[in-house]
């Protein structure tokens, strides 16, 4: 068992004997086995011998199969489940982690732990975190771990890392809003806790407790505001809710402050006024804990007890028609609580994590300032509006009646998507961009650089430019962009709706970034936008696509995003952008451009990642073969079908006196079988930057691909000065032909590979030619200058053509 | 003197616009009694002979309210309502669409509020969609905490419906929609013109819309187009829309 806790329990079989002892009821046990007793073996003995193995129970309320589902890893262990909790119960906790262990809320998830003898607290931190428990409401093992993930995979659970570091503010606990928690707790939970809370401090109970007829505490604590209460408090994020709720209860509810925005004064003493109650006598928020709430007196415009029970008429019969259970759980759960207004569903991105769902949004924010604009329509409709619509039914029949329950819209609080477009122009960094790039995310990939390239080429022509993220959050690579460059993850907005909403969305946040410019570097979101709105979008910004090679599938067929959006967006585009001549060919080829429309599809090479070094690797190579007993060929790539890996394993077999080191993993397909790599092939893993390969005691590298653009690496390693042999598929023949390596025809097997090889091999003088002009060639095509240079033309032209 | 003048739009609601007429002489009726002088313009924008018939037949002799009619070929549901203004001479213009009704309050009071606050435009206070889909829609005061900017980028906020001074109008048309090019909606893109020039949308306290949704209608084609509104910003290309934002 690797569990270094595990690890010390104790071995000695005596001494195990002697800690399961004490569980063991050996009269039960005879009892229950006939045929220990039978044989007069000593029960413990053959239990600890024989029993658990056989999935005997040791005692009525242990169950040794159940244990062991409770604790899986112990299965591939030959620990007797009896020892093992036998010792845990001697191991001690810290008093501060089982204060924070909610025990009930943790065998209500897992109720098979009671049967089965289980500690939940031990059992939490062995195994339940691990399998993202929550060890109470109020902690939330997934978000913790999101928070430090580098706990995930070790032996100490977020329970514990949250004690030993102090409890710190900074981070949060609870992934669900604060309100969220309090519904999940029992109404008596949260009274016994609040209670316990301000009575260990000293305060009188009476706003709630002691009154009869006031709320319950999870009412109050569901009005709480975290937000409000950092606002009025100048605090900042640095609090966890529940630390800010604790302080709110302790020291500003006993002066009678209101929790939040949910109690808004001005209208709790219109209320009062309206049902003809004297006004309070001391703070608003305690009267209304004292005779308001029992006076059925709401003390929000949000909330019209009337409309409530009207709209929800389940309620009623349910005697939950009132203003605890709408803020308790209606809230939450989007029911109407005011006639004429039909809120709109939260998306999940907006409603999750620190968002309040829409519902509370307008309740604490709006309605309060806006009573009198809700008063007024609450008044119309309870007054003329049924006869005003009564006489145009008169007129036309077709008008029909307004129910109570009709779809009743106050914008923009019926509209989900737009909550969803806001969270976005909220993402955006401040200020205004002429030009936006949008990608996918920022990984470690080929197009992740090119975009980054794009936006410094952008960035030097004085280009306000904005980075958007639209399909992961990434941001690997920052150094790949210009230092401070504005960007802005909304992958997790946009993955929340269809494709349709989706693409609303972005084309939204282009015209409010005030893009007049769109690059779009293999953002899904950003094609799918192009495609519905290519041609409004054409009319107020320039549009640009990248497009890298086409995949293939194992059948051969062509796929990407150049198959799927090429021929719908090309007449809305000012440009399509194609890191290599061939593909760029293909394409006006395959569409049968004009020559007019074929400017517009233009080859722009990507530069290298690092500027070609001063002298060509080949020199040293050269320089150290006689230090190398046999040749030694260097290959990079992803084990995927399109790298071919396969063939590389072949051509080593074809020339089994050489030596092939090979760096990659699989990444798009499934790893292939490794297990029968030849002899003169060793797999290096993966490698960070090119520099760490033994670029200089090597003879050359060998490049396989089955299908390509311009590859990256080929580009960085021409960059070297090294020896190549390239299999000349897609745009790879522009970089290495005849003069600059020894390119290889598509399709060809083992055998062409292994005699370019060999010829590469056997002649320095040649090798030494070709990588020379391999690295000229780099210098000159793919340098960072050359790529602006061809960017400012393409700019030039679409200014010349406005 | 006219105080207010109804401009009403039509094209092809043959006689879906009889209870147009009834509702409108209802309206023109309350708001005389009220001590408000109304005229009716209608605009046949293309429209087709029943339509013609039964718009003149319906307004030829309503009581202290001449009617005039404009044979317009805008095609358009801003330029017809531009064409509409221009030919008006009361203090304050409104608009119907041929096929919708109103509350029989809604003149009265909306010339009411006009004069009041000549510098804004005035909507029923909410629009209640009948036929084919039916809902109510409120209109929110762009001076009240209900209003956030941000949603006019993403969706409209009033219907075309409004009430006006005439002068008004007439320094903001309505820019027309290009719809073979996906750009609709000349209402919410008017509506953003006018906000940023300043005039508040306020709704009229207890004043009713009543939309008709139907296929085949302007809206129907707008969103078969996948139509959005022109943004507010210069277009790059020549061909757009005369509009300054």
């Amino acid at each position: 068992m690797s569990q270094p806790r595990f690890a010390v329990l104790p071995t000695d079989p005596a001494e195990q004997r002697a800690l399961a002892e004490g569980l063991f009821d050996a009269g039960d046990y005879l009892a229950r086995n006939a045929d220990v007793r039978a044989a007069n073996l000593d029960p413990l003995t053959h239990y600890l011998r024989h029993g658990w193995r056989e999935g005997r129970n040791p005692h009525p309320k242990f169950s040794t199969s159940g244990y062991l589902n409770a604790f899986p890893a112990l299965r591939e262990t030959d620990v007797c489940p009896l020892v093992h909790a036998a010792w845990l119960a001697t191991r001690p906790v810290d008093p501060a982690i089982a204060a924070l262990f909610d025990a009930d809320h943790y065998l209500a998830a897992f109720p098979a732990l009671r049967a089965a003898g289980v500690d939940p607290l031990q059992h939490y931190l062995l195994q339940g975190w691990k399998d993202g428990a929550d060890p109470s409401p109020f902690f939330s093992t997934r978000h913790y771990l999101e928070q430090v993930p580098s706990l995930r995979g070790g032996e100490v659970s977020p329970l514990e890392h949250y004690v030993a570091s102090g409890m710190p503010d900074d981070i949060d606990i609870a992934a669900a809003p604060l309100v969220d928690r309090a519904n999940r707790a029992s109404h008596g939970f949260w009274n016994a806790e609040i209670q316990a809370l301000l009575k260990s401090a000293g305060y009188d109970l009476g706003p709630f407790a002691a009154v009869s007829g006031g709320p319950d505490a999870d009412v109050i604590v569901a009005m709480f505001s975290p937000a409000d209460y950092r606002r009025r408090h100048a605090q900042g994020s640095g609090q966890s809710d529940l630390a800010l709720l604790t302080r709110y209860l302790m020291f500003d509810l006993p002066r009678g402050v209101p929790p939040g925005p949910l109690f808004d004064t001005e209208h709790y003493l219109r209320q009062l006024k309206a049902a003809g109650l004297a006004p309070p006598n001391g703070p608003a928020f305690l009267d209304w804990l004292k005779r308001g709430h029992a006076a059925g007196l709401s003390p929000t415009p949000a909330f019209d007890r009337a409309a409530y029970a009207a709209l929800n008429p389940g309620l009623v019969e349910a005697g939950a028609a009132h203003f605890g259970h709408w803020v308790v759980n209606g809230l939450n759960e989007q029911r109407p609580a005011l006639a004429g207004i039909t809120l709109g569903a939260s998306p999940r991105a907006v409603a999750a994590g620190p968002h309040r769902p829409l519902a509370r949004v307008f309740a604490e924010d709006f309605a309060g300032p806006a009573h009198r604009e809700l008063a007024g329509m609450r008044n119309f409709r309870e007054g003329r509006f049924d006869a005003l619509v009564a006489k145009a039914r008169d007129i036309e029949p077709l008008v029909g009646i307004v129910g109570e329950r009709m779809a009743s819209f106050l914008p923009p609080w019926h509209d989900t998507a737009f909550l969803l477009f806001k969270a976005c122009v909220e993402r955006l960094p401040a200020g205004q961009y002429d030009t936006v790039v949008a990608m996918p995310f920022c990984k470690m990939g080929g197009a992740d650089f090119v975009a980054g390239v794009l936006t410094r080429a952008l960035d030097r022509r004085g280009a306000r430019v904005l980075v958007l993220r639209t399909e992961q959050a990434d941001w690997e690579r920052p150094d790949w962009f210009p230092q401070g460059i504005a960007t802005a993850d909304l992958s997790d907005l946009l993955g929340q709706v269809d494709m349709r909403t989706r693409a609303s969305v972005l084309y939204a946040v282009l015209h409010h970034a005030g893009a007049r410019r769109l690059f779009n570097v293999n953002s899904r979101a950003a094609y799918e936008t192009m495609l519905r709105f290519g041609a409004q979008l054409s009319r107020f910004m320039a549009l640009y696509t990248y497009y890298f090679c086409a995949d293939r599938r194992p059948d051969g067929t062509e796929v990407g995003y150049a198959i799927d959006f090429f021929a719908s967006l090309q007449g809305n585009l000012d440009c399509a952008l194609i890191d290599n001549a061939d593909f760029a060919r293909v394409l006006v080829d395959r569409h049968a451009l004009t020559p007019g429309m074929a400017a517009r599809v233009q080859p722009l090479y990507s530069p290298a990642m690092e500027p070609p070094a001063g002298v060509p690797v080949v020199d040293a190579q050269i320089a150290t073969s006689a230090g190398r007993s046999r040749p030694r060929i260097l290959w990079a790539g992803r084990f995927d079908r399109q790298k071919r890996f396969d063939l590389v394993q072949q051509i080593a077999r074809l020339l089994p006196g050489w030596d092939f080191l090979c760096w990659g993993k699989a990444v798009l397909d499934q790893a292939p079988d490794l297990s029968a790599l030849p002899d003169n092939m060793t797999l290096m893993g993966t490698y960070g930057r090119l520099d760490e390969l033994p670029l200089t005691d090597c003879d050359g590298w060998l490049y396989t691909s089955g299908w390509d653009g311009l590859p990256t690496i080929l580009i960085e390693i021409a960059a070297k000065g090294m020896p190549v042999v390239a299999s000349a598929v897609g745009g790879v023949p522009e970089l290495v032909d005849d003069t600059t390596g020894w390119p290889v025809e598509p399709g060809a097997g083992a055998e062409a590979y292994a005699a370019a090889l060999t010829e590469m091999l056997a002649d320095p003088a040649r090798r030494r030619e070709r990588a020379t002009a391999l690295m000229a060639r780099a210098r000159d095509r793919h340098s960072f200058d050359h790529y602006c240079e061809v960017l400012d033309r393409v700019l030039a032209a679409e200014e010349t053509a406005r | 003197m006219i105080d207010l003048s109804l401009i009403l739009t039509a094209h092809r609601e043959g006689i879906l616009a009889g209870t147009t007429i009834r509702s409108a002489r209802a309206g023109i009726d309350h708001a005389r009694a009220k001590g408000v002088r109304m005229e009716v313009v209608v605009v046949l924008d293309r429209a087709d002979a029943p339509t013609r018939d039964i718009l003149r037949e319906g307004f030829g002799d309503v009581a202290d309210t001449p009617a005039r009619f404009l044979e317009t070929d805008e095609g358009d549901p801003g330029g017809a309502r531009n064409r509409g203004i221009e030919a008006a001479g009361g203090t304050a213009a409104t608009f119907l669409d041929a096929d919708d009704l109103v509350s029989e309050n809604w003149f009265a009071r909306a010339a009411a509020m006009s004069a009041e606050r000549p510098d804004a435009i005035w909507h029923p206070a909410c629009s209640l969609a009948f036929g084919q889909e039916k809902h109510l829609w409120w209109h929110v005061d762009s001076e009240s905490a209900l209003f956030d900017p941000l949603y006019l980028e993403w969706s409209n906020y009033w219907i075309a419906i409004s009430c006006a001074s005439l002068d008004l109008y007439r320094r903001h048309p309505f820019t027309l929609n290009a719809l073979h090019e996906g750009f609709g909606h000349e209402d919410w893109h008017w509506n953003r013109v006018t906000l940023a020039a300043g005039h508040a949308h306020k709704p009229v306290a207890e004043t009713l819309y009543f939309y008709r949704r139907r296929a085949g209608s302007q809206m129907a084609r707008v969103h078969a187009a996948d139509g959005v509104s022109w943004p507010m910003r210069e277009p790059r290309q020549r061909g757009a829309p005369a509009f300054r934002p």
